[in-house]
């Protein structure tokens, strides 16, 4: 059999409530319980646990962020740590057999690697060991049955095949809906439409051949038509060759192209009123420009000749203000005075005439030059547009030129090139022969268009082949779906083999627990509880994935949920049971328990119950269980075997220490090395007479007084005390004056009043809290507790039913108690 | 003497006194999952490329964050594959 691996130790220090180092040592006693109130830190212990075992370092309820409420990692850490100095840090001993194994996690900063101890005891927790009061009724009453089924495969550490499953359900629901999809279907009906005209809807293949052999080949040649859809049809290889003979003659639209360029050199246009032909083209517009030229240029000649005294220009202009009407009459030249009446012109009036006839000359001339220079212009502009035009023309035309049009037409190409400084060609044998090229092209491309329209071979045979095309898509498409349905098939038969699995294992294990399950269940709730059943649905897609709890509550309620059925108690009792039984079946590794506060909604007979379930079922395991419940602390007290548990009790929380536990038992040498410290032991002595007085009072069994309601469980040390002194007065005992106190303590015992540790055994303080006033009164103590000892060197006592007085409590003892003499050296150093 | 000191072996009691480990009965999840890839790649009427697909991409501890993507695109290419002509899926 594999050696169980336990832990020995455990500390926290600077860990979330524990400042202060503190160990619980489970190398004598292997289980632990704590009692606190809320708030002092005992699950503290149990988030140690969970973080020493987790995966990134943290805890499942400060996650992994730090957020605005200061959570995340760094509530790990003691508020005080850092101020303090103190890294915060779950430190751990393990043992495997006889072998320890010591470890520790560190956290704060990143990462916080789990160390390789934890790992190898981890590996013996199949089931999560740690079981928390607040997940329990939750789990039973809240949760549905997905995460009911979620958590108990959490539990089981089988949740990456939870989520196997999920995959493969929402893969299946992708590949349903893409098997499902009607996306390309409907986008190559689309096209299908598109290329039919509207004609045909939806791909048929008889309606796609009855679409081509009666609109895209019978304009063309109605005699050809297509036997089957195909690419190797012998009528679309016939489409083929005629679209590529067609290719390589001019067809319709090369047809009006050259039209077009026939147009743009030269068109006459006979207007249908009788009117002159009307001449367009570049051809025309050249040989008009030439012909406003000779007329400009003839004019320009004549006025030139008008002009010809135009050097006297500016002279009339000036003799013109001279002779002006209104001017004052000159008698002679003013250039050589010669006398107005002794010029040709005779007088001043018919000097200002000839001076006007002069000056009219010059406009005319002025104008006709203008005219000349806007008509050559225009021959420019219409000669560059006539030299861009030709070429298009010319390369409209074969090179084989059957008419000699071509060879007419590059001859009249050079002739244009070389106006203006030759003259231009002569135009009427070429407009002639365009005029004739171009009534031509008008009865070829009618006779075309009459014969086919806007069909050519070239385009049905491309129409046909995106048709063919298509119909490979259609095809594809088809086949595509066809396959994604059948792999949807396959899917779900795969799904389904890998998730029955699945579920094959969970419920075999469900099954597995069943049964312990119900006997812990019983175990706390009586024998008349109604067993549980857990119950996986069946093989239906939809149901997968949950797991119903289910009880038969009566003749006529069968397999109702607990949840309608159960009490509060009960229903935390099934979960409970089930997280025990899991623990128990699978843990047998690691046999560790911790439970946090699990008996929150329990009646005190179900306390007694699950105090006596651990005690008849779970001695074989290490439980670290924290509670704030004191009675049900008190059960696990009376009914778990002292041998092998340690329980103890937080009494407070100090901010600058940690949590303050009851039984620290803190022996003399604890307090001594205070002292040698230099520090004051007075909370160490106040605890150490504490812990003892609660010991000799539980020992002997003394009365107590019942305590008010809100406190129904808790004792105080002056009830302590004054039951202890009554005790001992009725049984007529009366221990020893201790040197130097004049028997206060006692006194102080009888009269109840001994509150105040620090200034004991007086009913005033005395002393002066120095450390060497500690030391006395700890002698004093020391002198005083010393005459409890048993003649045995033992100290602890009982009082079984019948006795009067308390006996020794072990069991090859049993003296009677009485006080034992104060030692000479002990009162000695008491009084000194 | 104490009575801690009487406990002492309770740890040892403790040790030897739990039942036989049940931990057979609980494989581990990566241990289950390979099992499962194995058995279903070794069903003779199972989709073999389908069953590849999902031991490649689901049957595992740790999926890809585009597990579904993933696995969906696979199948999709594979029934691309399938639905392509003869002289296609010949070509590769």
């Amino acid at each position: 059999m594999a050696d169980r691996t336990l832990l020995h130790s455990l500390t926290l220090e600077g860990f979330r409530a524990y400042l202060q180092p503190k160990t619980f040592d489970f190398s004598k006693k292997p289980s632990l319980a704590i009692f606190a109130p809320n708030g002092l830190g005992k699950s503290s212990v149990i988030d140690a646990l969970e973080f020493l075992f987790s995966e990134h370092g943290t805890l499942e309820r400060i996650g992994q962020r730090t957020l605005n409420n200061q959570a995340g990692p760094s509530a790990l850490a003691h508020n005080s740590a850092e101020v303090a100095g103190i890294a915060p840090v779950v430190k751990f001993t393990t043992i495997t057999g006889k072998v320890t194994a010591d470890g520790s996690r560190i956290a704060v900063g990143n990462p916080r690697p789990i160390h390789a101890a934890a790992s190898a005891m981890k590996a013996g927790f199949v089931v999560a060991p740690i079981i928390r009061g607040y997940t329990l009724r939750t789990f039973v009453e809240e949760q549905k049955a997905e995460t009911r089924y979620s958590d108990v495969v959490s539990w089981l550490q089988l949740s990456p095949l939870v989520e196997v499953q999920k995959n493969l359900r929402l893969l299946r629901r992708e590949v349903k809906a893409a098997a499902e999809s009607t996306t390309e279907q409907v986008r190559l009906a689309g096209l299908l439409r598109s290329e039919t005209g509207q004609t045909v809807h939806a791909w048929h293949d008889a309606a796609v051949l009855n679409f081509i052999n009666a609109n895209v080949i019978p304009p063309l040649d109605p005699s050809l038509i297509l036997a089957v859809l195909d690419a190797a049809d012998a009528s679309y290889l016939e489409v083929g060759k005629r679209a590529e003979a067609e290719e390589r003659r001019v067809g319709l639209a090369g047809l009006r192209q050259i039209r077009n360029s026939v147009t743009a050199l030269w068109q006459k246009t006979v207007p249908e009123d009788g009117r002159d032909s009307d001449y367009s083209g570049a051809v025309a517009e050249f040989e008009n420009a030439l012909s406003e030229l000779a007329d400009a240029t003839a004019i320009e000649t004549d006025e030139r000749d008008n002009a010809a005294g135009t050097a006297f220009r500016s002279l009339w202009k000036e003799a013109e203000k001279l002779f002006a009407e209104g001017a004052p009459a000159l008698q002679e030249c003013p250039v050589c005075a010669t006398s107005i009446e002794n010029t040709p012109a005779g007088s001043v009036s018919a000097i200002r005439g000839l001076l006007k006839a002069h000056l009219d000359d010059l406009q005319s001339y002025s104008d006709a030059k203008i005219a000349l220079d806007d008509a050559n212009a225009a021959a420019t502009q219409a000669h560059n547009r006539l030299v861009a035009r030709l070429p298009g023309m010319i390369d409209h035309l074969s090179e084989e030129d059957p008419d000699g049009f071509r060879e007419a037409l590059i001859a009249y190409q050079a002739g244009i090139a070389g106006w203006p400084v030759s003259a231009a060609p002569d135009t009427l044998a070429i407009t002639a022969a365009l005029e004739a090229r171009r009534m031509a092209l008008d009865q070829e491309i009618a006779h075309i268009e009459e014969k086919q329209g806007e069909h050519t071979w070239v385009k049905a045979y491309a129409s046909i082949g995106r048709l063919l095309k298509l119909q490979t898509d259609v095809v594809k498409a088809t086949r595509t779906t066809e396959a994604l349905t059948a792999l949807h098939g396959a899917l779900s038969t795969q799904a389904t083999l890998v998730s029955g699995k699945i579920r094959e294992t969970v419920q075999s294990l469900l099954d597995t627990l069943q049964s312990p399950m119900n006997a812990i269940y019983k175990e706390i709730q009586g024998d008349n509880a109604k067993p549980i059943r857990l119950e996986l649905p069946g093989e239906d897609d939809t149901n997968q994935q949950r797991m119903q709890l289910v009880i038969d509550f009566a003749e006529n309620r069968h397999g109702v949920a607990p949840g309608g059925y159960l009490s509060d108690s009960q229903i935390h009792s099934v979960a409970l049971a089930l997280r025990l039984a899991a623990i128990k079946k699978f843990n047998g590794a690691a046999p560790v328990i911790a439970l946090d506060d699990v008996v929150t909604s329990y009646d005190a007979d179900h306390r007694r119950a699950i105090g006596a379930l651990l005690a008849k079922m779970f001695t074989d395991c290490q439980i670290i269980l924290v509670t704030h419940d004191e009675r049900f602390f008190n059960h696990l007290k009376d009914q778990l075997a002292a041998k092998e548990w340690q329980f103890t009790r937080i009494i407070g929380l100090d901010p600058a220490f940690g949590p303050r536990f009851a039984d620290h038992k803190v022996t003399d040498e604890m307090i001594a090395a205070r002292w040698v410290k230099g520090e004051s032991a007075a909370n160490e002595m106040r605890q150490a007479e504490e812990e003892w007085l609660l010991g000799i009072a539980r020992g002997f069994g003394v009365n107590v007084r019942i305590r008010s309601l809100e406190k129904a469980y808790s004792y105080e040390r002056s009830e302590l005390a004054s039951a202890i002194g009554g005790f001992l007065s009725d049984l007529k005992l009366k221990p020893a004056d201790v040197p130097g106190v004049n028997n206060r303590f006692i006194a102080s015992l009888v009269k109840g009043d001994i509150e105040n540790f620090g200034s004991h055994f007086q009913d005033a303080p005395y002393g002066d809290g120095s450390i060497g006033d500690e030391k006395t009164r700890w002698d004093e103590f020391k002198a005083f507790r010393g005459q409890f000892v048993c003649v045995c060197g033992r100290t602890k006592y009982q009082r079984p039913f019948g006795l009067n007085k308390p006996v020794c409590a072990h069991d090859k003892c049993e003296t009677q108690f009485t006080f034992k003499p104060i030692p000479e050296g002990a009162a000695a150093a008491a009084k000194a | 003497m104490d009575e801690n000191e009487a406990a002492a072996p309770a740890v040892a009691m403790v040790l030897a006194a739990v039942a036989a480990p049940e931990e057979d009965l609980v494989k581990t999840s990566e241990a289950f999952l390979t099992d499962a890839s194995a058995a279903l790649k070794a069903l003779e009427e199972v989709d073999a490329d389908l069953a590849a697909i999902l031991s490649d991409h689901l049957l595992t501890v740790t999926p890809d964050a585009n597990v579904i993507a993933n696995a969906k695109a696979a199948i999709l290419a594979l029934a691309a594959k399938r639905a392509a002509p003869a002289e296609e899926q010949a070509d590769g």
